[in-house]
């Protein structure tokens, strides 16, 4: 799939639904787990708050703010005809002035800024039909630019871990590994990393980097996320500060096992929660079947944005049907009593029989320097 | 300067009272009460979410880094603190603030509707920022309490920098220097822009910078902009960036072009430059064609077309002359009676 592709099928329900014009807002937050579908439809990041309007006809404007953010957005996206501005609600106001918009939907109005948000409701109308879930349901699997991008995202995260794991050592703060391992990543060409990491003897759970020192007999977990030309490739990891018990190498183990049954039953037409449930049964035939649920672990997996984070959760309650080119992290992140927190997790793609693997090698206990 | 927000925000932002102490905050908070007393309100909400938390840290020091959140200011008593994440990320979250009673931010609007008990308005700071669907369903739980915005007051009670605060934008001000130092040494050695942008962060965090964020042209003579694809990379001359850098909270932000063969332009942009601080002081408008903004916990705390003593301003001029734009830029603390130098670029 490409982008046109993308748009063609957003084009087929605004015909479906009798809707003339589709007005995409993001408010330029480019994460890896929130749905942004202006962005994911535009294929642009932009600085500020900004808009794609397309209409019934197939006709499409990009309309971005700041506007100095112009030579950029030319750039990235030459075939779109663009609007530049400092003011996203005027400039909208004076496109649909020039050319009315019929029916109109929207995505991404409830996620832009209250001040601003009051102003594009007097000028889409109350009346515009919310658009998101239908949007997000047709644009769920990636184009092949962000398949290409999620490799390279995901062979940056690779290189980074192996770099933390030379890097990291005793005495170390946490956020001071966390930025060392972001310079490392962006100088490997990412633009972006949503980096989860924390250390200590017997963790609830992994967290936002603090200013803690790494001590000798901490786990040191990490959920990797650099994203490469905006698109994001997470792989979930863990270390040990000084040699690992053996107890540790033995959970360890264990969820690497209960994620590579879940990613081995990976295909097109099975259910999300079908993925979970595999991850679930290792665990409870270990005799951890009441670690399967909050507060001992958050989910499984989850899609990877930016722009769209379809399939979601890789949760029990998530029934989405895989399909070809959806992309994911498979990640147990569990909690066990005798270790605490730990994480493994491995990126796929969903293939027209089964799965791709992104990473090259898959979760293994490190050590660092104690 | 308006930067790419970035997904998660990793540098050290655990509260460090040797550095801001309790008193520091008490100050803060005794001045917004009598702004919440004056408006009526027995309750104050401020949001802040990893691209602009300013107001959230003036009271809190409270980072969001993983995503929204929220302070509640009661008149009397303690504060709150809603942060992103589950109950087990808690711990970590306690860190970055001297206010004990950090939660979960979960169900945002039952919420604040819980804490923000009594009254007939729930007084709000920052809520300009909150996505449309929250603020609705924050304004629906606390009805029929109105929401009243006291933004004017409290922003301008925040522009005012204390002599600590303006200590530590001088710190910001040293490693912007650096920073700026280390992008126009890349660019002269030959460096493409996006390998100097990311020496400038790499300079500015080896110096104690808590965030780094560079942004070069595109073009020679181009606006700054983030460089956020692989294909960025080129070798420019005149090369220009933008660069903010954080210490202990306090952005500095500002502009360099660098040049093989400074031309006309550069020397337009600093001789704009000089006539603007030349004019800078409480009260004052700078000339025509100046940028310049307030800047202190965020990078934009506030305009600068109408210069009030005790604020600190990123001022900036460009210049274009035979084909070549370049930037002169300043960071600036404003007196009654002239302004105070705190970086400025060309020296």
């Amino acid at each position: 799939m490409n982008r046109a592709e993308r748009i063609e099928r957003v084009l087929r329900r605004m015909t479906a639904d009798r809707i003339d014009t589709v007005i995409a807002f993001s408010n330029a937050k480019h994460h890896l787990a929130r749905i942004n579908l202006g962005a994911h439809l535009m294929g642009y990041r932009s600085i500020g708050e900004s808009a794609l309007v397309l209409r019934g006809d197939g006709t499409q404007r990009l309309v971005v703010t700041p506007a100095y953010d112009a030579e950029r957005a030319a750039l990235r996206r030459p075939e779109l005809p663009l609007t530049v501005s400092d003011d996203l609600a005027a400039a909208l106001a004076e496109l649909l002035r020039q050319r009315a918009p019929g029916r109109i939907a929207t995505t991404g109005l409830g996620a832009m800024p209250h001040d601003l948000a009051v102003r594009l409701l007097d000028i889409v109308g109350a009346d515009a039909l919310a658009f998101d879930d239908i949007v997000n349901e047709v644009t769920a699997p990636k184009t092949d630019e962000e398949i290409a991008n999620a490799r390279k995202a995901v062979a940056i995260a690779e290189q980074t871990h192996e770099h933390m794991l030379v890097v990291a050592r005793a005495g170390m703060r946490e956020c001071d590994l966390a930025v060392e391992m972001n310079l490392y990543a962006k100088g490997l060409g990412a633009n972006d990393n949503f980096l989860m990491l924390s250390g200590g003897p017997h963790q609830q759970g992994v967290g936002a980097s603090s200013n803690r020192p790494l001590e000798r007999g901490d786990v040191i977990i990490a959920e990797s996320t650099p994203a490469y030309d905006g698109q994001f490739g997470q792989i979930c990891r863990s270390a040990s500060v000084g040699a690992p018990s053996n107890v540790l190498a033995e959970k360890y183990a264990l969820v690497v096992r209960a994620m590579t049954a879940g990613i081995e039953i990976i295909r097109p037409g099975i259910k999300v929660s079908d993925v979970a449930g595999a991850i679930d049964a290792v665990l409870t035939d270990a005799g951890y079947e009441k670690y399967n649920r909050p507060p001992y672990m958050n989910r499984r997996g989850h899609g990877m944005g930016t722009g769209s984070i379809a399939p979601g959760d890789i949760a029990i309650e998530n029934h989405m049907i895989l399909e070809e080119d959806m992309l994911f992290v498979v990640h147990p992140n569990q909690y066990l009593p005798e270790t605490g927190y730990l994480l493994c997790g491995e990126p796929v793609r969903v293939t027209a029989t089964g799965y791709e693997s992104l990473s090259k090698k898959w979760a293994e206990l490190g050590a660092v320097e104690a | 300067m308006r930067v790419l927000e970035t997904t998660l925000l990793t540098g050290p932002y655990d509260w460090d009272e040797r550095v801001l102490p309790r008193s520091e905050y008490d100050g803060r908070i005794q001045s917004v009460r009598v702004a919440m007393a004056q408006a009526g309100a027995p309750t104050l909400a401020v949001y802040g979410h990893p691209g602009n938390y300013g107001a959230l840290a003036y009271l809190t020091n409270f980072t969001p880094k993983a995503g929204p959140a929220m302070a509640l200011v009661p008149r009397e008593g303690p504060l709150r603190v809603l942060a992103s994440g589950t109950p087990k990320m808690m711990d970590a979250a306690k860190r970055l603030t001297w206010v004990e009673d950090v939660r979960p931010i979960g169900n945002a609007s039952k919420s604040v509707a819980e804490f923000a008990d009594g009254g007939d308005a729930l007084a709000t700071w920052a809520f300009g920022a909150v996505p449309q669907a929250l603020y609705t369903g924050i304004a629906v739980a606390v009805a029929p309490r109105r929401l009243l915005a006291l933004d004017q007051p409290l922003d301008a009670v925040q522009r005012r920098k204390s002599p600590r605060e303006l200590e530590l934008m001088r710190g910001a001000a040293r490693l912007l220097a650096k920073a700026t130092d280390a992008f126009a040494a890349s660019v002269r050695a030959g460096k493409g822009v996006r390998s100097a942008a990311l020496a400038a962060e790499r300079t500015a965090i080896a110096a104690g910078a808590q965030d780094a964020r560079a942004m070069a042209s595109l073009s020679p003579g181009g606006a700054p902009a983030p460089l956020d694809a692989a294909s960025d990379e080129r070798a420019l001359d005149p090369a220009t960036a933008g660069i903010a850098v954080q210490n202990h909270g306090y952005w500095a932000s500002g502009y360099v072009t660098v040049a093989r063969k400074p031309g006309a332009a550069r020397a337009q942009a600093r001789d704009a430059l000089a006539a603007a601080l030349a004019a800078a002081r409480g009260g004052a408008h700078l000339p025509d064609g100046v940028g310049a903004n307030a800047i202190g916990l965020s990078l934009e705390e506030g305009p600068g077309d109408l210069l009030e003593a005790g604020a600190v301003y990123a001022v900036t001029c460009n210049a274009t002359a035979g084909g070549e734009t370049a930037y002169a830029s300043a960071l600036v603390a404003v007196t009654e009676n002239g302004c105070d130098v705190l970086w400025q670029q060309p020296a």
